[in-house]
């Protein structure tokens, strides 16, 4: 009896296959998006009682890397759901959410890099004048 | 997939009031924009991963591009009206 690749992983279990891996990853960005944001709010609320606005600045870089991480689970996910776009509508569609994801993740890469930067300045004591 | 699209919009509800509070308490814009539209774009993220048409698509192309515009004119501005 032969048996054969596509015997063992016929194409419908194989797309059945991707596409629970395409959900389960996607469902973790928004986990972790989620979470963030839940965790940010509280964070927001508290800085907001002690009216401190540094504390606030921080909150907010804290969320963008939660963005960053979620949009990299959904990168993942429109990779791997390439593998099973059977027209070009879907793929149409996919490449644009890609982008877009793309585009998102530098521009809040570039904010968190800027945020930090003008944290770091704020913290570190500038250095005395010679006499 | 109506959890996470009911989760999206407590987070833009949430924006909005962290916002207004924000600029109440802080009495600057600047921070009080930066968190709304961090919230909103948490917001917008969650529904595009369960919502793949276009006009969900859009509505992110507009939020980054509003980011964008909308943050940088305020900065130019009120760092050119500072004394």
């Amino acid at each position: 009896m032969d048996l054969y690749a596509l015997d063992l992983l016929p194409e419908s279990a194989l797309r059945t296959l991707v596409d629970t891996m395409v959900r389960l990853v996607e469902a973790c960005g928004a986990v972790v998006i989620m979470i963030g944001a839940v965790v940010a709010i509280v964070k927001f609320v508290a800085a907001l009682g002690r009216r401190d606005i540094e504390r606030f600045s921080s909150v907010r870089l804290s969320l963008a890397r939660f963005l960053v991480l979620g949009l990299e689970f959904q990168l993942a996910a429109d990779v791997l759901r390439t593998a099973i776009s059977p027209s070009f509508a879907e793929i149409g569609k996919l490449a644009a959410i890609a982008a877009i994801r793309t585009l998102l993740n530098y521009v809040l890469n570039r904010e968190i890099a800027q945020e930090q930067r003008d944290i770091d300045a704020l913290s570190s004591p500038r250095p005395a004048p010679p006499p | 997939m109506s959890v996470v699209v009911n989760a999206s919009w407590c987070l833009a509800i949430a924006g909005i009031m962290l916002g207004l509070c924000a600029l109440l308490v802080f009495r600057q814009p600047i921070p009080a924009l930066r968190v709304m539209i961090e919230l909103f774009t948490a917001a917008g993220l969650l529904r595009l991963s369960v919502d793949l048409s276009w006009a969900a698509i859009l509505g992110v192309v507009v939020l980054i591009a509003v980011r964008r515009l909308v943050t940088r004119s305020l900065v130019t501005d009120l760092t050119r009206s500072a004394p």
